[in-house]
């Protein structure tokens, strides 16, 4: 049977069709001197014709039915991506919070900005008012305060502060990754040259900060929200939003909304990303911002995190790309070394560059 | 074609487009959700799940793999979500996650004399023998003779290297066969009257 052992190995091989016609045509000739492969050959052949055929598999009735209810249950709007259901324990906690980012971004004590700040001020009162429903005491300072426009570092503190142990039972960040997650807004906002980033940034945590106390009621009511302080802060673009850690004193504090608000809360498009929840890249490389440089400038981010890591909260923010730029922006930075196998894992062929927060 | 006009609109979030690409595609999925998952309501979960799943990726969703490979790998992985989080729950109380324990309950290769004077369908014994298979070479033996899948395909859907499938569809098959031939419904080439003398020295 050593003379066999050679041909074994193909003889799956050649019932599954995957041989090369001069390698089939070997194995026939070898066939028909050999019966015990011909006896495996033909064995195989008749366990496969009593395989079911799939157009036999039996469906429970109603099933794309119930599929497509999912759909549009999960959907505010016909096409929007469904919403996860652990979003809702998310969306409990954070509301209250997100009500402060939405005075913390609209209400930017900037002189430029008096009028629109003022507009921005009675939004965020209304959206602070509509939360009361779950009012911590952290609201009232916030809405309260929204009328002068000033928000305090200290009493964003106290206002995070007493949810934070709340927080802690869940796996929101604290402190520190509330940091990180700032900081990439942060450093937007010092750049130089775009005007549209720290806008974008803005909007875009105001817009997670509208969804995070929107997502709460019913989604379709609050439609309307979200767009008028995206609008707001998007019309008056030219100052960038300061959002600087509290050791620059003076502005107010972003604390965690928490790195999954966004996430579960989708609109057309993802608001964050979020590794092994809601996207797995083909390839993902963590830089600083020195090493990016402006290699990514006019890109878009968005929050990172890693549901795997959930306890470090946002990473930094994310750039999605296809390999091509991937590769490329990696050899500007110096960092080719990061190119890794494509994830086996991974739900699309793009790739991702995370730009870590500046501080640790 | 229309299936890919419909994954085009469905992309672009037209839901009765991907409500068409459900009903085109749900028994292919219920047919490897149904073998790898322990019972019919897991089965159907997984089914929805990966559904779901296509639903939320299919912006991410290029077209370079077949839509229908990319959806068999999203139905695996929820196959295999929907395991460990059993799994996790079992460990949680104190129970092992012993591989094996994964497996169906496997049909006694051995039947006894009644059952064999049964006579059960061949086609039977063949979900009998897959249901005793560890979920390894389960899944690859359900992807290439019931979906026809190339090992190419397959490689891509479970995310495996050409050469771990090559050796999972030979060894599955191996102890397919084996099983069948203990079940004794399974006469093996019957038709075979060569004699030894005449084989492979």
């Amino acid at each position: 049977m050593k003379y066999c052992e050679e041909y074994a190995a193909l003889l799956d091989l050649y019932v599954d069709g995957e041989l090369s016609p001069e390698e089939m045509a070997a194995v026939q000739e070898h066939l028909d001197q050999c019966p015990d492969c011909r006896r495996y050959v033909d064995e195989i052949l008749e366990i496969r014709a009593a395989f079911p055929d799939v157009e036999e598999t039996p469906v429970p009735a109603g099933f794309a039915d119930g599929v497509m209810e999912a759909i549009r249950a999960a959907s505010p709007a016909p096409g929007k991506t469904a919403r996860r259901k652990t979003g809702r324990r998310w969306i409990k906690v954070l509301a209250p919070l997100a009500a402060c980012i939405a005075v913390a971004v609209l209400v930017a004590p900037l002189q430029p900005w008096e009028h629109s700040r003022q507009e921005a001020a009675q939004v965020a009162q209304d959206v602070a008012a509509e939360e009361s429903v779950q009012a911590e005491p952290q609201t009232e300072p916030a809405s309260g305060d929204s009328a002068s426009g000033e928000i305090s570092p200290k009493q964003f503190g106290a206002a995070a502060t007493e949810t934070e142990p709340e927080i802690a039972a869940d796996i929101i960040p604290e402190e520190a990754p509330a940091n990180t997650r700032q900081n990439p807004v942060a450093e937007q906002a010092s750049e130089p040259a775009p005007e549209q980033n720290p806008a974008s940034a803005g909007t875009q945590a105001a817009d997670s900060a509208e969804n995070g106390a929107a997502a709460n009621k019913d989604e379709t009511a609050q439609e309307q929200e979200p767009n008028t302080p995206g609008s707001v802060t998007a019309a008056t673009t030219g100052e960038p939003i300061s959002q600087d850690a509290s050791e620059e004193g003076g502005s107010q504090q972003e604390q965690a909304v928490g790195p999954s608000a966004s996430v579960y809360i989708g609109e057309e498009g993802t608001d964050a990303w979020v590794a092994y929840d809601n996207v797995v890249f083909a390839q993902v490389a963590f830089l600083t911002r020195e090493e990016v440089g402006e290699a990514l400038e006019g890109y878009t981010g968005k929050p990172y995190s890693d549901a795997q890591r959930p306890e470090e909260g946002v990473l930094g923010t994310g750039y999605a790309m296809e390999l091509e730029e991937y590769q490329r922006i990696l050899e500007t930075a110096g960092k080719s070394s990061l190119e890794t196998q494509a994830n086996p894992d991974r739900t699309t062929e793009q790739c991702c560059i995370v730009v870590l927060s500046a501080e640790g | 074609m229309r299936e890919e006009e419909w994954i085009e609109a469905a992309r672009q979030g037209d839901q009765d487009a991907f409500a068409e690409l459900v009903r085109l595609y749900e028994k292919r999925v219920f047919a490897l959700t149904s073998r790898m998952c322990r019972n019919p309501e897991d089965a159907a979960e997984a089914a929805q799940e990966a559904f779901l799943s296509a639903w939320q990726g299919l912006r991410f969703f290029r077209g370079e793999a077949s839509f229908s490979t990319w959806l068999y790998r999203l139905a695996s992985n929820a196959c295999v979500d929907l395991l460990r989080r059993e799994g996790r729950h079992r460990a949680a109380a104190g129970a092992s996650l012993d591989d094996e324990e994964m497996k169906i309950d496997a049909v006694d290769p051995a039947p006894s004399p009644q059952d064999v004077a049964e006579r059960r369908e061949l086609r039977e014994q063949v979900e009998a023998g897959l249901a005793a298979l560890s979920p390894e070479h389960r899944q690859v033996l359900v992807l290439r003779e019931i979906h026809q899948l190339s090992y190419d395909e397959i490689s891509q859907v479970l995310s495996l290297d050409v050469g771990t499938v090559k050796s999972r569809i030979s060894r599955g098959r191996r102890q397919l066969r084996k099983f069948l031939l203990e079940s004794g419904n399974f006469s093996g080439a019957a038709a075979s009257k060569e004699t030894e003398k005449e084989g492979c020295k």
